[in-house]
């Protein structure tokens, strides 16, 4: 801004300097031009003078001698003389009328004084004529009228001016015509000046025109500018959600605030108000004490920046939404932060942001819940350590690798609403099958974990206007089920390494005991002891597979009222890759042959059928060992066609037409689709549509072929055949 | 910081507070260049008198003790040595007691409970170095 004004100041020098060297100048040159024509007609008016003088001359000679009547024309020489003089004195002396101009001032000046020498000459022939009063003429009879004594002088004195002024008279006329001539010429010069002084005067009004349009220009473009920077800091302060505002010395706020500051308190408007109004319907009375002995303690320089966040009392503002007792009421909680602002070192003013914090305390809240509780069961845990340890093993390594899958899935950024679907279908499935898996095993407590998060993940599936917010209460429930694992696990880990040292104990008598830090979630492979145990849970890894699907089978019909027997043929044929996509598709089966497919006692006996079920797994190489097969057979009430036609039509799954044009064997394919299930209600265990079609993802993963079996009323096999070289690896990766 | 010395030479410090346990903590983790222990006290009154005699330049300072709290005893105190550097040692309950001790001139606030890491960097940031 100092430069601009020091451009607007050369520009007012400028405008001085032209009207100063162009106007003056101008003004003069004009002046004298004036001059000189006034001059022009005043030696005009005086170049007709002599020849009068002459002429008045001439007449009183022949009056005289016609003894005419001589005093007129005396009075005109008279008066032409003194009117010469005059003239002519006063263009000597300059005054009256100014001569002069450029360049021919002396060559005029040198001409006047010749003409005032000559007439200095001149005048005294002149002037006893002019200055005659008497009476030439004496009357008598005899000779009539005659010249007197005086008519003889002035004759005598007229005959001497007649000839003087055909001396002086041509001098005299010359000279004035050279005076005019210098005059004119001297006119001219001026004139002449004053055009080129004009025409500089052009030139520089052009330039300084030119220069304040620039300027203005500028001015125009600094002043766009700064409207541009005003309307940047209105957008920031009317979008940004934080509230934004200054506090003077005196702790006002100040006029410029964002828009959410007053949102933020319920106000029409903050400007103006000092920090204790803001806050003293907000906050308990102490509160406002504090509050404003510390939003003065902050204009002090020994208070540190840092000192300032660790005392600042409004970190957590409670606040009360909406009228007291009515449903629109609500807590809200608001963070304050200051900020000191600085110009030139000092503090002028104290910048406060004010953010809605609510969100994050409630998720605070609720994860302290879930810690909570998470501690509480504790106990819990260690009632579940009777489970089989290679099962619990390979359990909580098979989750952790699910967990970093379901992580991937939360983070994996989502936009439109089909691909939150497919992030909550993926979420569905993953802990479907942990929750499946925790059930097989007999973890309960994990097993309500997954079936929190898999109903949360239900209900979230029915919603169509999904965002990434609604995924927050999620990653809590989410934490909860990770951290229990985490927790089950290190149970795990100090019990051996508790078991491992207690046992050393004994044996050495009072050895050290080994250090027992490791909590990296491992198991300890501290001792031979460990080593050992180890080895044991691997063999005993096979046995406990077909141990857990009796398990889970037992427990399922349990619950369902029902009793079913699992056999179990071949599993040792399972190739180790395929171990997990297996166990994963033979949970979901075994869990919907005892839901769906197996009747209860009493309906069986009703049938002639035993009172327990049967389900039957076989494991086989098939293709000369190409491929492997696996199949399951359960004697239930197995599959209607035209009952699986009318669900998947209601389901909307596919429509009238296409559900008649179904053959049987395709409408029993119907139970592969996603989001078919046939049961009326919803457990745990089944009937929401996830678990057939898992066994479909599966199978088409791997590149495996599906096939189904069933007589109605009597029972349903399922057959899974794969190539011998797995892709096992797929299942995990993908 | 008109009251650091030469930078060779230790600051002087008195540790004031009411817990034993407190006091031989924050004792022990002083044993530095920076700062040495000139004198503990277990309550504010006891706090000034030593304070007279021994003119500390560093004071970490419990606020809820007997028979003198610590906001009298930065009042106290200060009047006795204006630049004396004052760490509030204080559990976050107490924020609001901590802010009229910085209003009366303490210069720094230490949440109870702390790590020694914690202690140090506040004592740091209030000498200065």
């Amino acid at each position: 801004m100092q430069g601009a004004r020091a451009v607007w100041v050369a520009v007012g020098i400028l405008a001085l300097a032209f009207l100063v060297g162009v106007l003056a100048p101008a003004w003069y040159f004009a002046g004298r031009l004036v001059e000189n024509n006034t001059a022009v007609r005043a030696i005009g008016e005086l170049q007709q003078q002599p020849s009068r003088m002459q002429a008045a001359l001439n007449s009183i000679q022949d009056r005289l001698r016609a003894r005419g009547f001589v005093r007129d024309s005396i009075e005109q020489l008279k008066r032409a003389t003194i009117q010469f003089e005059t003239a002519a004195s006063s263009l000597q002396s300059g005054q009256g009328v100014r001569i002069g101009g450029i360049g021919g001032d002396d060559e005029v000046q040198k001409t006047i004084n010749e003409m005032v020498a000559s007439w200095k000459k001149y005048k005294p022939a002149l002037d006893p004529v002019a200055n005659f009063t008497a009476i030439p003429y004496s009357d008598s009879e005899r000779d009539g009228t005659q010249l007197n004594v005086d008519g003889r002088d002035l004759q005598t004195k007229v005959t001497n001016a007649v000839s003087q002024a055909r001396v002086y008279t041509p001098g005299l006329e010359k000279n004035l015509s050279q005076i005019i001539a210098g005059l004119q010429s001297s006119s001219d010069s001026l004139a002449t000046a004053l055009r080129s002084v004009v025409l500089i005067g052009v030139g520089l009004a052009a330039a300084l025109a030119a220069l304040v349009g620039y300027l203005s220009l500028a001015r125009g473009k600094s002043a766009q500018a700064a409207a541009a920077a005003q309307q940047q800091t209105e957008d920031i302060l009317s979008t940004v959600r934080e509230g934004l505002f200054l506090l003077d010395a005196d702790l006002k706020i100040g006029t410029i605030h964002s828009q959410a500051t007053a949102q933020l308190f319920q106000r029409e408007s903050v400007s103006g108000l000092t920090f204790e109004d803001l806050l003293r319907d907000l906050v308990t009375p102490k509160t406002l004490q504090i509050a404003t002995k510390f939003v003065k303690v902050l204009w002090s320089e020994r208070t540190k920046e840092n000192l300032i966040r660790s005392i600042n009392p409004l970190n957590e503002v409670e606040l009360l939404v909406g009228e007291k007792g009515s449903k629109d009421a609500e807590t809200r909680y608001l963070e304050f932060n200051f900020h000191r602002v600085r110009r030139e070192g000092a503090i002028t003013h104290v910048l406060v942001a004010v953010a809605d914090v609510t969100a994050r305390v409630a998720l605070a809240a609720q994860l302290k819940g879930a810690q909570d509780s998470a501690q509480s069961q504790m106990d819990a845990f260690l009632s579940i350590l009777h489970v089989d340890p290679a099962q619990l093993s390979s359990f909580l390594d098979d989750s952790d690798v699910a967990f970093k899958m379901i992580n991937a899935t939360l983070r994996d950024p989502a936009r439109d609403s089909a691909s939150f679907r497919r992030k909550i279908d993926g979420l569905f499935r993953q802990i479907h099958s942990i929750k499946g898996e925790a059930a097989a095993i007999g973890l309960g407590s994990m097993e309500a974990r997954a079936h929190a998060l898999e109903s949360d993940l239900a209900t979230l599936r029915e919603r169509t206007d999904l965002s990434g917010d609604d995924f927050l209460p999620l990653l809590t429930k989410f934490d909860d089920l990770v951290s229990h694992s985490q927790s089950v696990r290190d149970m795990v880990t100090k019990l051996a390494s508790f078991r491992d040292s207690f046992g050393k104990h004994h044996a050495a008598q009072g050895a050290a005991a080994p250090s027992s830090g490791d909590s990296s979630g491992r198991m300890p492979k501290l001792t031979d002891d460990a080593v050992a145990a180890e080895a044991t849970l691997q063999r005993s890894a096979r046995e406990g597979f077909v141990a857990s699907a009796q398990q889970l089978a037992d427990r399922i019909a349990n619950e369902n009222g029902k009793k079913v027997v699992v056999t179990c043929r071949g599993h040792d044929l399972v190739p180790e890759a395929y171990r997990r996509p297996v166990k994963d598709v033979l949970i979901q089966l075994i869990r919907n042959a005892v839901v769906h497919g197996i009747e209860s006692p009493a309906e069986r006996e009703a049938q002639g059928k035993s009172a327990e079920g049967h389900i039957r797994i076989q494991f086989e190489m098939v293709e000369n060992g190409r491929a492997f097969r696996m199949q399951c057979e359960d004697d239930g009430r197995g599959l209607t066609p035209d009952k699986l036609r009318k669900t998947a039509v209601t389901k909307g799954i596919i429509s009238q037409n296409d559900a008649q044009a179904l053959s049987d064997q395709e409408a029993m394919m119907l139970v592969f689709r996603s989001g078919f299930s046939t049961a009326s209600s919803v457990t745990k265990d089944a009937g929401r549509g996830v678990g057939m079609d898992v066994i479909a993802e599966i199978a088409a993963r791997l590149g495996g072929r599906i096939s189904l079996n069933s007589e109605i009323g009597k029972n349903m096999k399922l057959s899974l055949s794969f190539p011998a070289e797995q892709k096992a690896a797929g299942v995990v990766a993908a | 910081m008109s009251a650091v010395p030469k930078p060779r030479q230790p600051l002087r410090m008195m540790i004031v507070d009411d817990s034993n346990v407190m006091r031989r903590r924050i004792e022990r983790s002083q044993q530095n260049d920076l700062l040495e222990v000139v004198a503990t006290a277990v309550n504010g009154l006891d706090a000034v008198e030593k304070f007279k005699q021994l003119q500390p330049d560093v004071l970490t300072l419990d606020l809820t003790m007997p028979e003198m709290d610590g906001i009298e005893c930065v009042e106290h105190i200060i009047k006795l040595k204006p630049d004396v550097l004052i760490l509030v040692v204080s559990a976050l309950a107490d924020k609001a007691t901590a802010v009229e001790a910085i209003e009366k001139g303490a210069n720094g606030f230490l949440c109870k409970p702390f790590t020694d890491d914690q202690l140090n960097e506040a004592l740091a940031e209030l000498i200065g170095e």
